[in-house]
């Protein structure tokens, strides 16, 4: 076996973002697969050190911009139980409503990908425009299309109002069709079971060993989603179903996926009709002289998890660890002895998050100047321009 | 959140009786005088979290990668920031998030005004 490594990114086109895998062929079959990462870290978790609550809240929205509430819902969580305090139940009920919205959207980002990865180009095109029904939903309630900024601490920005509701309801009416049109399209089509049947197994106990989150691990027979094990927010009111697959390969991952958005329409639905009728408290600044909290939420591409400590007012640590970072391990054993055309496949199968992920270096001085990549390298890695 | 201060001679004790549970995170933290590390376990009902305090000069804490596999890049980001050193992981100084070249002390140590001096 030679050592020449075939590089992978971090600009490739079947990559959504960059990061680089390298891989040790032998003729077509990968014989060793390594990940390299880094390329696109943020600073984040350097940059809330200090930070006051509020202005933390805005930048851990920053984080992710497919699952942007996810992030400051974790947080806030984290602060609520410092807090202890108990959220309103309209204001349970309006966050688990965004919360769902963003899976369906994620969701068929993801699937509109993944169809785009083996040719399927329909299906991506259809897909992308039915996110855009749910982009609409944000832009008209909350009045961004990404980054919602909805949350606060013990409370919401914005209500419900009787045209939204009506609106919610029209734009499920017409994704609970186009999504039933599309499970059934995957249950026949034979090109999609060629393609992703077999590729890329991940079976229980290897999830169970290797601690996995997310989709992934329903995709192979074990439960772990923090909605029915951990319920918070509006959950413990609600009745649904967690889809968990058994085959625990591409094509199950995909499943699950389909059959869950058809679930968040489901919820959706419960969660307007039994939308309580009460007053939002209006936002105000929290005080929080000293705490420590941890936090999970099912993000759409798994669980969330935060660990906040507070001292004086002030963030004296969070750590995130993102639901990409407790799965992406298994991507070099799963390419292993894998065609190189499974690449693109296998990859974004596990819908890798790589911006959740890396946001980690601190790129600031005790001047608190932030330095760009050039001067970073120069100040910290002695290289010169 | 179910927190316990333990000792680090119970490590591997305490480690062994969790071994079937979903590690969900490990977290370094800089408490100024010395460092601790947090292993944050998924339990029944809430988050179960082990904190071990280390000295700030030379911290050493043993690896959990042969018991739970998802723990080696945990390990290796603590590593990478706070300077932690897990011993017996083989990979642990291969960089992860850091470009593999990076000379500086580990970015999320908390600063001191005469370091940069």
């Amino acid at each position: 076996m030679h050592d020449f490594y075939l590089p992978i990114g971090p600009i490739n086109p079947s990559l959504k973002e960059p990061t680089c895998i390298k891989l040790n062929l032998d003729g077509n079959i990968i014989k060793i697969a390594k990940l390299q990462l880094g390329y696109t870290h943020k600073g984040i978790e350097g940059l809330l050190e200090g930070k006051k609550i509020e202005q933390a809240l805005y930048i851990v929205q920053r984080i992710c911009g497919i699952c942007s509430f996810c992030h400051s819902n974790g947080f806030n969580q984290s602060i609520e139980k410092m807090l202890n305090y108990d959220a309103p139940k309209r204001v349970k009920f309006i966050r688990t409503l965004i919360a769902e919205l963003e899976r369906i959207q994620s969701h068929s980002l993801w699937m509109g990908f993944m169809f785009h990865e083996f040719g399927f180009e329909t299906m991506f095109q259809s897909l992308l425009r039915d996110r855009e029904y749910i982009l609409e939903i944000f832009e008209k309630v909350t009045g961004g299309r990404i980054h919602h900024a909805i949350n606060k601490p013990k409370t919401v920005r914005y209500d419900l109002r009787e045209q939204d509701i009506k609106f919610i309801l029209e734009r499920m009416k017409i994704l609970e069709k186009e999504f039933t049109k599309y499970l059934d399209i995957v249950k026949k089509d034979k090109i999609t079971k060629k393609r992703l049947e077999n590729v890329g197994i991940i079976s229980k106990q290897m999830a169970k060993r290797y601690c996995l989150v997310r989709p992934i691990a329903r995709a192979s027979g074990l439960n772990n989603d923090i909605r029915q094990k951990h319920p918070y927010d509006a959950y413990p009111y609600l009745d649904f179903d967690v889809m968990v697959n058994r085959t625990g390969d591409a094509y199950a991952r995909l499943g699950v996926r389909l059959m869950e958005i058809l679930e968040s329409i489901k919820i959706i639905r419960q969660l307007i009709h039994n939308l309580p009728d009460e007053k939002i408290p209006d936002p105000k600044l929290v005080f929080i002289k000293e705490g420590v909290a941890t936090s999970q939420v099912e993000a759409p591409r798994g669980e969330n998890f935060y660990f906040t400590i507070v001292k004086e007012n002030r963030i004296d640590r969070v750590k995130i660890r993102t639901p990409t970072f407790a799965v992406i391990n298994i991507l070099p054993i799963l390419l292993e002895n894998r065609p190189i055309g499974d690449v693109p496949v296998i990859l974004h199968s596990l819908d890798p998050c790589f911006s959740c992920m890396e946001r980690i270096i601190i790129v600031k001085d005790n001047k608190t100047e932030v330095l760009n990549e050039d001067a970073f390298l120069h100040k910290y890695c002695g290289l010169h321009h | 959140m179910k927190l316990k201060k333990l000792n680090l001679k119970d490590f591997r004790k305490e480690m062994e009786a969790r071994k079937n549970k979903r590690l969900i995170a490990i977290a370094g933290v800089d408490e100024g005088k010395n460092l601790s590390v947090y292993y944050h376990f998924d339990d029944e009902d809430d988050v179960e979290t082990l904190k071990f305090t280390l000295a700030k000069d030379n911290p050493k804490i043993p690896t959990i990668v042969f018991e739970f596999p998802s723990a080696e890049l945990y390990e290796k980001e603590t590593h990478d920031f706070f300077g932690i050193e897990f011993e017996g992981n083989p990979n642990i100084h291969e960089k992860l998030f850091l470009p593999e070249n990076f000379k500086g002390r580990p970015p999320l140590l908390k600063k001191r005004g005469d370091e940069y001096a």
